[in-house]
């Protein structure tokens, strides 16, 4: 199958934590993704798990060109035959949403609360009709200046019926949603409802446009177990029925197992490794999951001794080197890289 | 030193002209020293509520909160002060519980110059706190955005510590953490415990964490708390 997002070798740093003396000369940098490589199929869903400030959201946020301006992205993000990180603003603004979409870790953040479900849930509808609008009403002035009146008269119009069809659109998805009455919850306002059901409008406002690829970011965290049931069903519907392929980014283990088709593990910034999940998950080959698995409550809350290390400084070596049980002197010397064999990567030196 | 809820309910929207809506009617229980008690239940059930009326940052609609044998509600101040040291509460987000425009040292300060600690023996306090905690000293000069979670929960606990509590409401803990973090916070939980002979009232929708903490626990379901075996 052809890969639909082809990731090469990216690399996040940021710039701009300023130190103790306020020395803007002396500002501390860290690298928050360090050559990175994957690539997600048509259709696929891949998983990125590991520790909070790993890299997992900067790599989501790297591919749909949401970094703040003090971030310095490295590498190539091929998506249908371009470099993301080569288009315009206005290019990307094209894409987003409607090619590429996202579904925010924190839905009380990412909603506005001032606005209707509705409103929100159509603005996608309205960023991606006014691209085509604002064209064809310019070639009109351009060829019949003189009908200036008549042709107001029918921009109106237009407004009219474009804002009837995203209200049917938006409610077209709100009863693929599941919502039974989904005229009335395009009139709530984010704040009225629950973090599960803010949860799912957010799923329907990135799949409004029906992308080929979306990018979920941390879309279990902090919900319930029933709305985590919920949600899973969700997007096992949009896997099957939609054809779309997801980037799933989750710490919830459990939740990636029983949607994902492969699974890539990131620790300080790095993959360290990638399979399918019945092998990750019955036969870890990189220590960190193999700590990571653990520390599931199945397996008795083991927890991997000390923390991950600071980004502006990675130790030398494996990064993951200080925490290893198994590590050896060539850990602490040389820097692994990633390995592919069998259907799966790994980067070990005591794996290979 | 004793902690007990009696016969708590708490009603939302019962003003002068509506009934209000009951949240949990007639909860009661008891917090042993150096034990852990475990509430469960799903969302919206008012296991946060009923950690924050323990906590006394809410009142009951019915029923009371004893500590040492004295109802909230009829402390004089000099005690009360007492009970808001002694019983402290831990919430779900560390991100919120620290000021984004100070760094970390001005956060732990705060509560020192509120317990009037100055000069070396500051600076011995917060060391004492981060060697408790497993942190290093440089995370006193970064802010909270620069903190991963499993850091600022750590140092919210570190800056309960400092006011030598007897009881801490731990209101999902976890939550916002991920598995391994969450295991380490748990140990740390436990080794605390341990070492200072804290109660906690542990409040998670997740049983396996409350099965993994608590002595004993209920759960909160429709209004009514029924105790249930670890």
């Amino acid at each position: 199958m052809n890969a639909l997002l082809e990731v090469k070798d990216l690399n996040v740093s940021f710039q701009g934590n300023e130190n103790e003396k306020g020395n803007e000369n002396e500002k501390e940098s860290g690298t928050a993704v360090f050559y990175v490589s994957f690539s997600i199929r048509e259709k696929e869903t891949l998983a990125l798990v590991g520790e909070t400030g790993c890299g997992k959201s900067v790599v989501a946020h790297a591919i749909m060109r949401l970094l703040p301006p003090e971030s310095r992205v490295k590498g190539t993000i091929e998506f249908g035959g371009k470099n993301l990180l080569e288009l315009s603003e206005k290019e990307m603004t094209k894409l987003r949403g409607k090619e590429i979409s996202i579904i925010f870790q924190n839905p009380s953040l990412a909603l506005n609360p001032v606005y209707s479900i509705g409103h929100q849930l159509a603005e996608p509808l309205r960023i991606h009709g006014q691209e085509k609008r604002k064209g064809k009403e310019w070639k009109e002035k351009e060829e019949r200046k003189e009908k200036v009146w008549r042709e107001k008269e029918e921009k109106n119009e237009k407004g009219l019926k474009m804002r009837k069809n995203n209200f049917s659109n938006v409610a077209r998805v709100l009863k693929r949603m599941g919502f039974s009455n989904p005229h009335e919850y395009m009139g709530y306002y984010p704040s009225w409802c629950s973090g599960g059901m803010n949860q799912r409008f957010l799923i329907a406002a990135s799949t409004m446009l029906d992308p080929v690829l979306i990018i979920a970011d941390e879309p279990s965290k902090g919900l319930d177990r029933n709305r985590v049931a919920e949600l899973e069903i969700e997007l096992k519907r949009l896997k099957e029925k939609s054809e779309t392929a997801i980037l799933l980014i989750s710490h919830d283990l459990g939740f990636v197992r029983r949607l994902a088709d492969r699974v890539a593990v990131m620790y300080a910034g790095e993959i360290v490794e990638i399979a399918d999940p019945s092998s990750l998950f019955e036969r870890p080959l990189h220590p960190y999951t193999q700590g990571l698995l653990n520390s599931l409550p199945e397996r008795g809350f083991v927890p991997i001794p000390g923390s991950s290390p600071p980004l502006s400084s990675p130790p030398e070596g494996c990064r993951f080197h200080p925490r290893c049980p198994f590590k050896e002197k060539l850990c602490m010397q040389e820097h692994p890289e990633l390995k592919e064999s069998n259907g799966r990567a790994v980067r070990c030196f005591l794996c290979l | 030193m004793s902690l007990k809820a009696e016969n708590l309910s708490r009603k939302y929207g019962s003003g002068l002209l509506g009934r209000g809506k009951c949240i949990f009617r007639d909860v009661s229980f008891e917090l042993e020293p150096g034990k852990t008690f475990g509430l469960m239940g799903p969302s919206g059930e008012g296991k946060s509520t009923l950690g924050r009326i323990i906590s006394g940052l809410e009142s009951p609609t019915d029923g009371a909160v004893f500590f040492n044998g004295n109802p909230l509600s009829r402390m004089k101040k000099a005690e009360y002060t007492t009970f808001r040291r002694k019983v402290q509460m831990m919430f779900q987000d560390p991100t919120d519980a620290f000021n984004p425009r100070k760094r970390i040292k001005h956060s732990i300060f705060e509560v020192l110059n509120l317990l009037e600690i100055s000069g070396t023996e500051r600076i011995r306090c917060t060391k004492e706190i981060l060697k408790t905690t497993g942190l290093p000293e440089e995370v006193l000069l970064r802010y909270p955005s620069q903190l991963s979670g499993g850091q600022l929960q750590r140092l919210a606990l570190g800056r309960i510590l400092l006011l030598d509590p007897e009881y801490i409401v731990l209101d999902e803990p976890t939550s916002a953490l991920d598995v391994s973090v969450q295991a380490q916070i748990l140990h740390l939980l436990k080794n605390v415990q341990a070492e200072q002979g804290i109660s906690y009232l542990l409040i998670s929708h997740d049983e396996a964490v409350i099965r993994f903490m608590s002595d004993s626990c209920g759960e909160l379901e429709n209004g009514q708390m029924d105790l249930i075996e670890v």
